[in-house]
């Protein structure tokens, strides 16, 4: 295998991107509740969905940083991520557009917290940028291939 | 200078559009079975996880609560009536406090957070706070203390930066 950027560029995406939507997630998955409010905070969702997607939003994180570390579903968890990053940076967007001072629901883990800002908007966008790229990239590393079952039966 | 990356951008999203029109199939397959995965996982957890919520917000009311506006804390606070707790971390604490309220952060470390708590009696009346309506720590330890059995907490939404505030435009007046 050589050795360029085209080749180890993806597999540093896939790992940057995995370990840092897996640590997200787990931080989020042990305290679903501080998260709800996290979202309530950014006042874009009907108060109503918060738990909903304070539940459901960390597990797509979790399983899109796995099967990016891991190499299942490559695409398909980058295109995920791509589009969770998109909803992160205009809500970012729109809360400080409104100028509230309020917490990132990014990763809060024994109480610390993130404050929206440029910073985070940078990041996410730099995060948004590797996974387009994994899209995109006809070399995305090494994968597991997942072969369909051939069940035709030879009939004599 | 600004409108610089935009139409790089815009040539990024139509080339991630183009692909995934001609990857459809496949795409849109996988997408659906990372969703039903995260779906029936967290529903599997939070059925059994000690931090369950509601997949509906109901929103959060403490017994006898209501919505505490700066007059009803001062009245409190000067009746001592409750005990004031300030979920902050302790370097926000020692910047400044509610006088008398005492300090629980709420991301302590769990044995200590206990035995501060098991101090406390069960019927007292106790009003937690933070920062601000927006910050997250005050409900949190609210919620926390609910489980413990205590009987009569509120959550004084405006918090330290309102009665800071207050406090200070009542001295210039």
């Amino acid at each position: 295998m050589i050795l360029n950027y085209k080749t180890v560029l993806p597999v540093i995406f896939r790992l940057v991107l995995g370990i840092v939507f897996i640590y997200a997630a787990i931080d989020k998955i042990s305290d679903p509740y501080t998260f709800a409010v996290d979202i309530r905070n950014y006042r874009i969702l009907p108060d109503i969905f918060s738990n909903f997607f304070a539940l459901i939003l960390p597990w797509i994180e979790l399983f899109c940083g796995l099967f990016l570390i891991i190499g299942i579903f490559i695409r398909s968890s980058a295109i995920i991520i791509a589009a969770m990053l998109m909803v992160f940076i205009l809500a970012i967007s729109l809360a400080m557009i409104r100028g509230l001072n309020i917490d990132c629901g990014c990763y809060h883990t024994m109480g610390e917290s993130t404050k929206i800002g440029y910073n985070k908007l940078i990041e996410d966008f730099i995060y948004l940028i590797m996974a387009g790229y994994l899209f995109l990239a006809v070399n995305i590393g090494p994968t597991i291939q997942i072969k369909k079952r051939n069940n035709s039966i030879k009939r004599i | 200078m600004c409108g610089l990356p935009v139409p790089i951008f815009k040539t990024y999203i139509n080339m991630i559009a183009k692909e995934l029109v001609k990857l459809k199939k496949t795409i849109i397959k996988e997408i659906i079975i990372i969703i039903f995965f995260s779906i029936t996982a967290s529903l599997i957890y939070n059925s059994v996880s000690k931090q369950q919520i509601s997949i509906i917000y109901h929103p959060f009311r403490i017994e006898n609560d209501k919505q505490l506006t700066f007059s009803d804390i001062k009245r409190i606070h000067k009746n001592k009536e409750a005990l004031f707790i300030d979920a902050r971390t302790v370097e926000e604490y020692e910047e400044g406090h509610i006088p008398d309220a005492v300090n629980i952060p709420v991301g302590l470390e769990r044995s200590k957070k206990m035995e501060m708590l098991n101090q406390l009696s069960k019927d007292l009346q106790i009003i937690v706070y933070c920062e601000d309506p927006q910050c997250s720590v005050a409900e949190r330890l609210a919620k926390e203390m609910q489980y413990l059995k205590f009987k009569y907490i509120a959550v004084y939404e405006g918090g330290w930066d309102e009665w800071n505030s207050q406090i200070n435009s009542d001295l210039d007046d």
